[in-house]
């Protein structure tokens, strides 16, 4: 039985995550979230 | 000086993909990405895409923020929503962002580049501002496909976006409810400080 969720495209980035490398940014700098979180895109067939 | 990522090809959202019609947000990503690391990392919009995991519709900028911490180290700062005139102040700071924008307001400009076809929520990826006082951003539609479409970097006035980010639509993709963001308002995920 085939899962139809998988993804069968390929993460483009052989080499490995990095756990150990530096993380860019701020954790004391915060946004805010007070309204829900939206999806953008689904173009039209003939918008492409 | 203001970092000015390459856009590379891999970076454009039709690319033949099976989810070239709803990757906006990571082909915007894609140069979010190279902005933040300084061209260091250079993910394609397919790649991000299938980091996510989200085989549904469009995505979220909640999605990319994790992706980009999980995946590439990038401590994104996520506004839902965030006053425009803070934006403004951030992008005068030289801050990169992702912008959620409804389509309508450059539909019939020469900034589109979808043949005029689609209205809906976008998003794109603003660089910086430029010493003439426009928005230097990225669509991620504009590939030259035709004659008439952009292809790279474009500018724009601030109010145009302004309008774009304040007419987002919080109702969702794909329903007949409108419920705009409200003008002066807008969601963005700032690159990190100092990127």
């Amino acid at each position: 039985m085939v899962d139809e969720t998988v993804i069968t495209e390929p993460a483009d980035e052989p080499e490995e995550d990095g756990e150990n490398e530096p993380v860019l940014g701020d954790e004391t700098e915060e946004g805010t979230d007070e309204e829900p979180d939206v999806k953008t895109g689904e173009l039209p067939a003939d918008a492409i | 000086m203001v970092y000015r990522p390459v856009i590379e090809q891999e970076c454009y959202q039709l690319d033949g993909s099976r989810f070239q019609g709803t990757n906006c947000g990571p082909s915007a990503d894609s140069v979010y990405i190279r902005r933040a690391t300084h061209g260091s990392r250079r993910p394609s919009s397919r790649g991000i895409r299938a980091r996510t995991g989200d085989t549904s519709g469009g995505t979220n900028l909640r999605q990319l923020k994790d992706v980009n911490l999980s995946d590439f180290g990038i401590r994104g700062v996520l506004y839902q929503p965030i006053a425009w005139d803070d934006l403004m102040d951030h992008a005068r700071a030289d801050r990169g962002f992702l912008l959620d924008i409804w389509y309508g307001v450059l539909q019939h400009t020469s900034h589109d580049c979808f043949r005029r076809r689609f209205k809906d929520n976008h998003r794109i990826y603003v660089n910086h501002l430029t010493k003439y006082g426009n928005l230097r951003y990225f669509d991620p539609g504009a590939d030259g496909r035709y004659a008439g479409c952009p292809k790279g970097w474009q500018s724009i006035k601030p109010a145009v976006l302004k309008e774009g980010a304040g007419k987002l639509d919080l109702s969702g993709l794909g329903t007949t409810a409108y419920r705009p963001l409200g003008i002066g308002k807008a969601y963005a995920m700032l690159v990190p400080k100092g990127t």
